[in-house]
């Protein structure tokens, strides 16, 4: 779960791979536009940043999970909660307080 | 997952930067540079010191959902929120085992390929890899390590790993699966039923608890890097 080269420190640069392939699949003037395009346009960057004071919802109000997607979970005393995978490889780090202390979630 | 202190002090973690493609934290407390693999400070006034394991659990969130209904989940923050399909479809390819060695990997072990996930488990201070695909084929593991009997218990049906100290008062007990998907087990010597979590659910040791052990999920290459004198599962494959 960690050292992922699919590892957000790297996924930063996934448009540059699907700007590769699309180099080798199109005409030069559809690269062209396609590459003028992204230049307009570009993908809003959101930071890479450890979550400080994570947020929790019931599970019922989880809808953006499927029944096969991957997440941390703790069950310790009191506190039992889900960290998705999904969110954690955007984050690399969640920093949580739990009833026996602080912990750092990571992918 | 580790606990959020060293000497009894809180701490405050950030990602800055990778060696050898493993994530290196920050404390903002002491500015110490923590190794993920290792959880070992590598650098500043705390180096040397070790963060500890925090018990987890890597699953499915159907498998998570029906065993804790009761859950609380990680509100993603918003933006974040519309990348979730996208996070997914990268981390099930990352399951495939396939793929090159990434650049920057500081120490080789061609003995699994680069990419092969395994669960890595210290007891004691012996270390041993259990690839996904040999979890796979196996599903239930009975093996001693650093001294202590333990057992590997892998449910395919949601790609769900645990491990526990397969000792109880003092006897080592052997387990095998009572099913395919490996949601049960029996133990040889008293033939009670136990759920993949270790808790026996029926039998002479019903209501009994097994220790657990946390495992490590990482790609071979980071675990063999900060883990060379690891063996691997099967021993006799290699």
């Amino acid at each position: 779960m960690n050292s992922y080269d699919t590892s957000p420190l790297r996924r930063i640069r996934g448009p540059a791979i699907e700007w590769r392939d699309m180099k080798a699949s199109q005409s030069p003037a559809i690269g062209l536009l396609l590459l003028l395009a992204a230049a307009a346009f570009p993908q809003a960057k959101l930071p890479y940043k450890s979550i400080d004071d994570p947020e929790f919802i019931p599970a019922s109000a989880a809808t953006f999970l499927s029944a096969g997607d991957r997440l941390i979970g703790i069950a310790t005393g009191a506190a039992i909660k889900a960290y998705p995978a999904a969110i954690l490889a955007q984050h690399g780090v969640v920093l949580d307080q739990l009833p026996d202390g602080p912990i750092a979630v990571t992918w | 997952m580790f606990r959020a202190a060293a000497q009894g002090r809180a701490l405050h973690f950030d990602t800055v930067g990778l060696i050898g493609v493993n994530e290196v934290f920050g404390d903002r407390e002491t500015g110490s540079h923590w190794q993920q693999s290792t959880l070992e400070a590598i650098s500043g006034p705390l180096k040397g010191q070790h963060l500890q394991l925090y018990p987890f659990l890597l699953t499915s969130w159907g498998e998570w959902h029906s065993r804790h209904p009761s859950t609380l989940v990680l509100k993603p923050l918003p933006g974040y929120a519309d990348r979730i399909p996208e996070m997914n479809r990268q981390i099930r390819e990352g399951l495939s085992g396939k793929g090159a060695e990434p650049d920057g990997v500081i120490r080789h072990d061609d003995r699994l390929p680069p990419k092969a996930m395994v669960f890595g488990l210290d007891v004691n201070g012996a270390e041993r890899a259990f690839p996904r695909t040999a979890l796979q084929q196996s599903r239930v593991i009975n093996e001693t390590m650093g001294g202590e009997p333990i057992v590997v218990v892998h449910q395919p049906g949601s790609d769900t790993t645990t491990a526990f100290k397969a000792r109880l008062k003092g006897q080592t007990l052997t387990f095998s699966a009572a099913n395919p998907e490996v949601t049960e087990l029996t133990d040889a010597a008293t033939h009670s039923r136990w759920d993949a979590y270790g808790a026996c659910t029926s039998g002479k040791l019903a209501g009994a608890h097994l220790d657990p052990l946390i495992l490590e999920p990482e790609y071979w290459f980071a675990w063999s890097e900060f883990h060379p004198k690891t063996t691997i599962y099967p021993a006799a494959a290699r």
